[in-house]
């Protein structure tokens, strides 16, 4: 029971019959209707308490009535000033407020209802009294004040409603009164101590807690959920659950734009500009602009000599002229390799270990599986010593750490800019083995065009697939998932 | 990629192994191939070969390469050309367009349906990788019967007529262009109106170079001896892809006879099988791998991957076939050896040197504002980049998208300038969900940048959204208030309008005199256009100044 259903309880109890309507007791107790009501419902549920409710009719008056009230109805009001003397018309107007249409229409009323009776003299026409007072004003005034009436009164009713002095209305009267269940109620509540459902700040003050008795909670009921809620999005907090792991093996994140240069993403890879990886259907091609401008020269120059004849490193090359204009075209960055070779070319301190989550876009057809825009974790370690050995290693524990793999395997693969090329499966948990990315020593060719003389060991690993897994999204999609629902339930998680 | 169908049980046979399911699929990875798919009722296999291997489009190059895996046939494959009998001159016009040409007689063939739908396949992907769609080489195969050598190479005149492949017509050569499916595709490699063909000495044209071969000498199950041809700029291609044809007809267990080929300036014999060497210090083969290994160790590494190799001093000296065109540098070298040694089998490494990790600059922000914006009780969003001019329209964004010139979807055909946009897409794919509705997302957005070399930059916004029935500027003020109490900014607002939102009740936002963001209450017509019926406030700022 809460504080209101006790205060109704212990009222009901000490009324001890059946209560006036729930209206009245509810000013008695100082409380409002609906509270009164809610409580007194919630005590007839527990069967404390029974309810009687009574249809009852009574008459109001209407509002065009109301004015009447006070200066008198029409035909009494011509009563009146014909008993005070008055004997025509002239006369009744000037004694009374009204006007000439006024009178009459009283005056129709006055004959009609046999106050009154006229006469003609000298031709004008004289009215006399017939009665000391009308029997519908009686009634008005009885059903103003909420009197009863009795039962000669009803053909004056039936007049008053007829003038739409008065109207019918329908009144629900609620009353209530305590049960034997209820009594004893009361009686339990005596003995023991009030109870309390909130701590309040006067409590606190006056120190009346310390005889509060709290209720107790239905803790099988108490937990629901928020109306709002924030949170982080589960896919953004997988991609940096990475990034604390990667930089906690002594990685260092590089940032990577959206759009590049075809330079940056194929030449400088040692890709050839006829490679099959480099036609239409596999990037992105960009618009407005559709061409940029090659910065440095230098740079531009020795990637051609690799492409054409191999530079310096005694490689063969493609034997071909690379086409400024190919190189000059913009895209969407189709993989994340071209960072690397941005980075590269711009930080050359070894030991140095890099990794970078980049956006990549290539056309693709479109399903639960597959989406035209994802993310790529990769990343390159440059070091004089850095080996292919070295190189698994890395990716053996990359799997284990960032993949949760429990086992890793290998195979042979070929990428245009790494040689050897490794492609790594790994074998997780909910998923079973699956390719999880790429990896290799990046040719001298594309190095030393960059001017780089040492190793570097890179990798690229997709990580759409692993974030499905960990967020529980059944569709790649949901990892931009825009219904908030979703956003609100799910949470990110690796176990 | 580039996939294969084979006959599973002829690729057993010709490597000389009997493997299940699993075992193919492990020996398959371990020779750069994967296991695509089976058919249980016809025993084909789909097997994708990687691009570097045209040597391997093939049941016999797979089989040659699975045969080394497995140590049943190591080192280079056996190559007993016969001597040249046939001839072919080369005339120095149709070298002019197609300055390479090399060819050679298959005798002793037994071909059936499925082997000649294996040989036109490989052709074409050889034709697409190697020969990169034809421009760089292009290759074909051609019945002798009826044929009277010497063949020529050289440009047809324009009375000259033939029957195309798959075709009924006779049509001269400048018809073919114009009509044949073939000549629809690569007519773009000739030069206006000339056109180089192969013929015998009776004029009967064999070929279109490099459209299509004619229908009459086109190989049939009766065939029992034909002509392969293979053209193009390069030499070195050229010779590879009519070498990697024959070493194929060679394993199957077929003669094939070299040709004379006569050019205005020299006379060869082609395929030209001259054994190319490498020389590779055993040191930097160590120091690439991370391991010590013997000489005699790398020697049978090649062997199994069908090269070989001999001592000479401190160096290897690999041997290499002309078949195999896929070595460039030393490094090359390296991948057979490890592949030959096994990936599986070389020691990972652990870390063993010191390097700092860090977080960028960029993440370090994102995370600041990503915090902040959930503290103060607003949802994550995270869009997609790419998005459409159609969203754009209607939150009546001023700049224009970043347009994708070959889209795939109409959906997504160019990459967002801001954020707003999207989430205002969010709210409006919401609509049935409770109210307020308060999301932020902090992401990449890209923008002209004549400065840069790529001509458009990367940015990093954040954009708060609040929608709900009492949502208003002063709302959302208060989180910019909060943000630059953060970030020790003087903020600043201004007045601003835009059709995107009510006028008068949109702002310039500014931290310390500089502009950095919008913020306003969103106009009611782009509310209707989305359709919402809820007051929006949002703002949309840089992250990273």
């Amino acid at each position: 029971m809460n504080e209101n259903e006790i205060v109704v309880l212990k009222h009901l109890n000490e009324i001890g019959k059946i209560s006036d309507d729930f209206r009245q007791e509810a000013k008695n107790l100082n409380l409002s209707q609906s509270t009164y009501a809610s409580a007194a419902e919630s005590l007839v549920s527990k069967q404390l308490a029974t309810k009687k409710i009574n249809i009852t009719q009574s008459y109001q008056i209407t509002a065009r009535a109301e004015n009447y009230l006070k200066v008198k109805l029409p035909e009494t009001q011509l009563l009146n000033a014909v008993s005070r003397g008055a004997k025509t018309l002239q006369e009744v107007i000037k004694d009374t407020k009204m006007n000439g249409a006024e009178v009459n229409v009283a005056l129709g009323i006055a004959i009609k209802n046999k106050l009154v009776i006229t006469k003609k003299e000298n031709n004008q026409l004289i009215i006399e009294k017939n009665t000391l007072e009308n029997p519908v004003e009686i009634v008005f005034e009885k059903i103003s004040k909420n009197e009863k009436l009795d039962s000669h009164h009803q053909e004056y009713l039936k007049v008053l409603l007829e003038r739409q002095l008065i109207a019918l209305s329908e009144y629900e009267e609620i009353r209530h009164s305590i049960t034997v269940l209820g009594k004893q109620t009361i009686k339990d509540l005596k003995n023991s101590k009030t109870q309390i459902s909130q701590l309040t700040p006067t409590m606190l003050k006056d120190g009346s807690w310390k005889d509060a008795d709290f209720r107790p909670y239905d803790l099988t009921t108490v937990a629901t959920p928020m109306q709002t809620i924030a949170k982080k999005h589960p896919y953004k907090e997988f991609l940096n659950r990475i990034r604390y792991c990667l930089s906690g093996l002594g990685f260092r994140e590089v940032d990577s734009s959206l759009i590049e240069l075809e330079f940056w993403n194929m030449d400088a890879l040692f890709m050839p500009q006829d490679h099959p990886a480099r036609e239409i259907h596999d990037v992105f091609r960009i618009s407005n602009p559709a061409v940029g401008q090659i910065a440095d020269e230098k740079i531009y120059s020795k990637v051609y000599d690799a492409h054409l004849f191999g530079g310096n490193t005694g490689s063969t090359g493609w034997k071909y002229k690379m086409k400024k204009e190919i190189s000059s075209r913009i895209l969407a960055r189709s993989h994340d390799t071209g960072i690397s070779a941005r980075e590269l070319a711009k930080n050359q301190n070894v030991p140095d270990r890099v990794f970078f989550i980049s956006k990549a876009f290539r056309p693709d057809q479109i399903d639960w599986k597959h989406f035209i825009e994802f993310n790529q974790l990769g990343g390159y370690i440059a070091d004089e010593n850095i080996t292919l050995s070295d190189l698994l290693g890395i990716l053996e524990l990359f799997a284990k750490e960032v993949f949760n793999a429990k086992k890793v395997k290998f195979a042979p693969n070929y990428f245009p800019f790494t040689e050897p090329s490794v492609e790594i499966y790994a074998d997780i948990p909910g998923r079973g083995w699956s390719e999880v990315g790429g990896a290799g020593m990046f040719r001298p060719e594309m190095l030393s065009a960059l001017g780089i003389e040492h190793p570097v060991a890179a990798w690229g690993l997709g990580i759409d697939r692993l974030a499905m897994l960990s967020i529980g999204a059944n569709d790649i999609r949901q990892l931009h998932s825009q219904d908030l629902d979703f956003l609100k339930g799910k949470n990110g998680r690796m176990d | 990629m580039v996939s294969v169908i084979v006959d599973k049980n002829q690729l057993f046979k010709l490597a000389n192994v009997k493997l299940n399911n699993a075992e193919l699929e492990d020996a398959l990875l371990s020779i750069k191939c994967s296991l695509e798919a089976q058919n249980a009722q016809t025993n084909q296999i789909t097997i994708e070969v990687t691009g570097d291997r045209p040597d391997m489009l093939s049941v016999a190059g797979i089989a040659r390469s699975l045969s080394g895996i497995f140590e049943k046939e190591t080192g280079l494959a056996k190559q007993n050309y016969l001597p040249a009998k046939w001839k072919l001159i080369a005339d120095e016009q149709a070298l002019k367009i197609r300055p390479y040409i090399a060819s050679a007689i298959v005798k002793n063939a037994k071909l059936n349906d499925s082997l000649i739908a294996e040989i036109f396949n490989q052709q074409e992907k050889v034709a697409h990788t190697l020969g990169r769609k034809r421009t760089k080489v292009s290759v074909g195969a051609w019945d002798i019967e009826g044929l009277v050598g010497p063949i020529h190479f050289r440009l047809a005149d324009d009375s000259e007529t033939f029957v195309p492949l798959k075709s009924n017509t006779t049509m001269n050569m400048e018809q073919t262009i114009a009509t044949h499916q073939r000549g629809k595709e690569y007519g773009h490699l000739l030069p206006n109106g000339k056109y180089p063909v192969l013929a015998d000495s009776k004029k009967n044209i064999i070929a279109l170079i490099p459209i299509t071969n004619s229908q009459h000498s086109s190989i049939t199950t009766k065939t029992t001896e034909f002509g392969i041809d293979a053209e193009g700029t390069d030499f070195q291609a050229v010779n590879s892809a009519l070498s990697l044809m024959c070493q194929d007809f060679i394993d199957l267990g077929f003669s094939v006879e070299k040709m004379t080929v006569v050019m205005p300036k020299q006379t060869i014999q082609t395929p030209d099988t001259q054994i190319r060497t490498m020389e590779i210090p055993l040191k930097y083969i160590e120091k690439r791998l991370g391991f010590a290994l013997t000489f005699q160790t790398a020697i049978d590494c090649l062997k199994k991957t069908r090269l070989n190799a001999i001592k000479k001093n401190d160096n290897l000296q690999v041997q290499v076939p002309s078949y195999r065109s896929d070595f460039m540098h030393q490094a090359d070298i390296v991948e057979e050896i490890a592949l030959g040694y096994g990936l599986n089998n070389i020691k990972p490494n652990k870390l063993h040197t010191f390097t700092k990790g860090s977080l960028s600059e960029t993440t370090l922000q994102e995370n600041l504002y990503r915090d902040f914006f959930v503290g103060a009780g607003y949802l994550e969003v995270s869009n997609y980049v790419l998005t459409n001019s159609e969203i754009n329209n209607k939150a009546k964004v001023q700049e224009e998208l970043i347009e994708i010139s070959n889209p795939i979807s109409s959906d997504y055909h160019g990459l967002r300038t801001n954020l707003i946009s999207g989430l205002l897409k969010t709210i409006s794919e919401n609509t049935h969900r409770s109210y307020p509705q308060k999301i932020f997302e902090v992401g990449k957005v890209v923008y002209h940048e004549p400065k840069l070399e790529e001509k458009i930059a990367t940015g990093t916004n954040a954009c708060c959204l609040s929608a709900h029935s009492q949502a208003s500027l002063s709302e959302i003020c208060s989180v910019l208030y909060e943000l630059s109490l953060m970030k020790r900014a003087k903020l600043t607002l201004k007045p601003f309008n835009s059709p995107q939102f009510i006028e008068n009740r949109a702002c310039i936002v500014e931290w310390n005199g500089m502009k950095i963001g919008i913020a306003g209450e969103i106009h009611p017509q782009v509310l209707t256009d989305f359709k919402i019926e809820m007051p929006i406030c949002t703002f949309e700022i840089k992250c990273i100044i």
